[in-house]
């Protein structure tokens, strides 16, 4: 009898723990894909913002169309690879294509204002300085919606793969997040923008 | 930079500082509980030995001592202890959470700003903030900047995340590099994301019900003055005199020893958000350059508000220019754990070389007499007659003269006047000043509200409230007056008081009603329904428009009065309200845009 009434109290408690554990990894996982659709926010703005970027400049820079195309080849990687991952973070492919195609669309973008100050009449067009502030704002969005969901991919992956916790994750179907990390090229080139 | 184990070690003290600060509370409440006992108890000591015996024993002859035992006397007086403590303190919160972020931030003087706004550098800092609550996972706050307040500082306000306001003074704004903007939004940021405010609002409240104790000490030893009572009651009054001296002082004794425990948890806190900054950043450098240049500025986070400083423990350094102690850790500790590296020197302020300029001429008339004097009188500075016309034209005859002063000054301050400029100089002057102001330079000759916004500040440097206008302005009984003196007094008086009752739209229907009748009416067509879309905009059916014949200009002044008392949520609603009829005939007159500036201003949005 005793050993019965031992045995169910044990049962209880790892029931109780197997049910704050599962709250606990699905609040992390929520929190995780919420940070992952912020991050598809504010790409959608940068890839929104981009073409108006590209007309201004255009009317000024006839001898950089090398560095024009690039941006928008880069743009509609980006985009395609945004498409793939279809707000799935648990896509680990995907993500680490989104991240490679987001860091190459950065590099590009860089190259362009880094080549516009060169041009005094496109520097002090007014729509282009404007322009400049907005590119540079949404770049930082981007930048930090990934670092927010890199953090809580983080704290995710921590909990998911802590014991116990594993025991309850891979029984009920935690799969896990991939990290969205910068590019090689994207570190490398990282270029600095500044207009005096 | 190990910016996790710095959290580590401030989340640590923080922990055991609250932990002092609770042990303080509830030794104060039980010493006090002890004195009011003790009075209490020898009170009836002394009665009973003086008394006869039937009074001073009962029907089994224990004395009144018996019957009252020590532990029961000093569990009532400690009842009584907690539920002042409580009651106060409850009280004290309630008025403190009534304000919200954004209340506070408009009684610091504080304006609203946005990321679409037409200043670059407010744009800049909006961005930052909505950028490092992106990092922080936290919804973007309202932002606020304090035009007047010419040192370096920021400050975070509000009960929760959903009403903090975060601001900047304006001598911030010109004074740090974009990256350095982000990074003393990160350090606001940061204190949101702790909920400090929180925290730091209800130990201001604890602080305040001891002081509860003392001011019932203060009552008590003011109830026994010896000469309001008659011989017989001095029995009585002693004891009163006694317990009120007592819990006088343990009172004031525990405000100072909680108000010390309060200062270290908000220093704590601060190199908590320090380092909360630097991990959302992933860089320490722009924080440790912010607060060098706080260093080499000649008034540091110093604050001129009087108000503001008394809000010290909302900035991020001192806003009352010692730069070291009470609620902010010394600036060289915070910079030195930043960068261990740095050897001491500051970031200090660029001045710009205007030794190649001529010397400005400066006005030598006494502003205050500025509504008396004829333009002829006017000392000659140098461009005013060339800004007469354009100013005369758009300000109407009285205020010309003053105007013209105004935009003077905003001139003779700047290094590019001229001693002699042609029409082309003046107007290029003027532009610049605009352009300089993030203002459209075409806006400003035609835009009275962009001029007065522009040369408020320099007004406001001569001295000159908006008294001075008012008696030239308010005489002039029509509209177009009327909508200046409102610019005018907008952006010349300051803040609301802190505290009073908040309204809402709802019992403000009227007064609402009356204001969008008279722009509806401005705007001209078809009244009814320009009226009715702005009143279905601010979330009223069925509110009828008023006769506009019947509005006064003294009634309107007493229904924008009445509005101004509108907490923030509802005045976004005036705003939507009043920007609905003004597009409500596909077009937008110059008159309609200045009038519903004019309300904005008095609603202080």
């Amino acid at each position: 009898m005793f050993a019965i009434v031992t045995l169910l109290v044990i049962l209880a408690v790892v029931a109780v723990i197997g049910v704050a554990v599962y709250n606990r990894l699905t609040t992390l996982r929520e929190r995780t894909r919420t940070a992952f659709s912020q991050i598809d926010v504010q790409l959608e703005r940068r890839y929104d913002l981009i073409p108006n970027l590209v007309t201004v400049a255009q009317r000024y820079l006839d001898h950089e169309q090398d560095t024009l195309t690039d941006v928008i080849a880069a743009r509609a990687s980006a985009t395609q690879a945004r498409i793939e991952v279809a707000g799935d973070p648990a896509n680990v492919e995907a993500i680490s294509k989104l991240g490679a195609a987001d860091g190459n669309l950065g590099t590009a973008l860089g190259r362009l204002l880094a080549v516009s100050e060169q041009y005094p009449e496109l520097k002090a067009d007014r729509t282009m300085s404007e322009l400049t502030e907005e590119v540079r704002n949404t770049e930082n969005r981007v930048s930090f919606a990934r670092q927010a969901y890199n953090d809580e991919t983080r704290r995710y992956e921590t909990y998911r793969l802590s014991f116990p916790q594993v025991l309850v994750a891979r029984s009920t179907g935690f799969d896990p997040f991939g990290y969205l990390e910068a590019s090689a090229d994207e570190a490398r080139e990282r270029v600095e923008v500044t207009f005096n | 930079m190990d910016y996790l184990l710095l959290q580590d070690e401030a989340k640590r003290e923080n922990r055991n500082l609250i932990v002092v600060f609770g042990a303080v509370i509830a030794i104060v409440a039980a010493v006090a509980a002890a004195v009011i006992a003790a009075v209490l108890w020898a009170t009836l000591a002394v009665l009973t030995s003086f008394a006869e015996p039937e009074v001073a024993t009962d029907a089994d002859h224990r004395p009144l001592t018996e019957q009252l035992p020590w532990t029961v006397a000093y569990l009532g007086a400690a009842i009584f202890v907690a539920g002042v403590i409580v009651w106060v303190t409850r009280s004290r919160e309630r008025s403190l959470r009534s304000l919200g972020g954004s209340g506070i931030a408009r009684m610091l003087g504080g304006r609203r700003i946005d990321e679409h706004s037409s200043n670059r550098a407010e744009r800049r800092f909006a961005n930052a903030v909505s950028e490092m609550a992106i990092a922080a996972r936290q919804a973007a706050p309202a932002v606020y900047v304090l035009d007047r307040e010419p040192g370096i500082n920021v400050f975070n306000a509000g009960w929760t995340h959903e009403t903090t306001a975060i601001g900047i003074t304006g001598g911030a704004l010109a004074a740090l590099e974009r990256d350095e903007l982000q990074a003393v939004a990160a350090q606001a940021m940061s204190h949101v994301f702790h909920g400090d405010a929180r925290l730091n609002l209800r130990l201001m409240a604890l602080v305040t019900g001891v002081a509860g104790l003392a001011m019932i000490g203060e009552d008590w030893i003011e109830a026994s003055r010896p000469k309001d009572h008659a011989r017989d009651e001095e029995s009585v009054v002693l004891p009163l005199m006694v317990a009120g001296g007592l819990l006088y002082a343990v009172g004031w004794i525990g405000v100072a020893l909680s108000n010390a425990v309060q200062r270290s948890v908000a220093r704590r806190h601060e190199l908590l958000a320090d380092a909360t900054a630097v991990e959302l950043l992933r860089q320490s450098e722009p924080l440790s350059d912010a607060l060098r240049r706080v260093g080499g500025h000649p008034r540091r986070g110093g604050l001129t508000d009087r108000r503001a400083r008394s809000m010290n423990h909302l900035f991020m350094v001192d806003a009352r220019r010692t730069g070291r102690g009470g609620v902010h850790p010394d600036l060289r500790l915070r910079i030195l754990r930043l960068d261990p590296a740095w050897t001491g020197s500051w970031l200090e302020e660029q001045v710009p070389d205007v030794s190649r300029f001529p010397a400005p001429h400066a006005p030598d008339v006494d502003a205050r007499h500025l509504g008396a004097l004829a333009p002829s009188a006017l000392p000659p500075i140098p461009g005013l007659e060339l800004l007469a016309e354009p100013l005369g034209a758009a300000f109407g005859g009285a205020a010309t003269p003053l105007l013209s002063v105004m935009a003077a000054d905003v001139m003779t301050a700047t290094p590019v006047v001229d001693e002699r400029p042609s029409p082309e100089a003046a107007r290029a002057q003027l532009d610049q000043i605009a352009r300089d102001a993030g203002a459209d330079p075409d806006s400003v000759a035609h835009g009275r509200s962009t001029t007065i916004a522009i040369a408020a500040d320099a007004l406001r440097a001569t001295g000159v409230g908006s008294a001075e206008f008012t008696g030239v302005l308010r005489p002039q009984e029509d509209l177009d007056h009327w909508i200046v003196h409102r610019l005018i007094t907008g952006h010349l008086d300051g803040p609301p008081e802190l505290g009073g009752k908040r309204r809402s739209l709802e019992r403000l229907k009227s007064e609402f009603a009356i204001a969008l009748t008279m722009l509806a009416a401005i705007g001209g067509g078809d009244t009814t329904i320009n009226f009715a879309v702005g009143a279905a905009a601010a979330g009223f059916i069925g509110l009828h428009p008023r006769s506009s014949s019947s509005i006064s200009l003294d009634r309107l002044d007493r229904a924008l009065d009445k509005l101004s008392r509108l907490d923030h949520a509802d005045a976004r609603r005036v705003r939507g309200g009043l920007e609905a009829t003004m597009r409500g005939d596909g077009q937008s007159k110059r008159t309609e845009r200045e009038f519903v500036s004019a309300v904005m201003l008095a609603l202080h949005e």
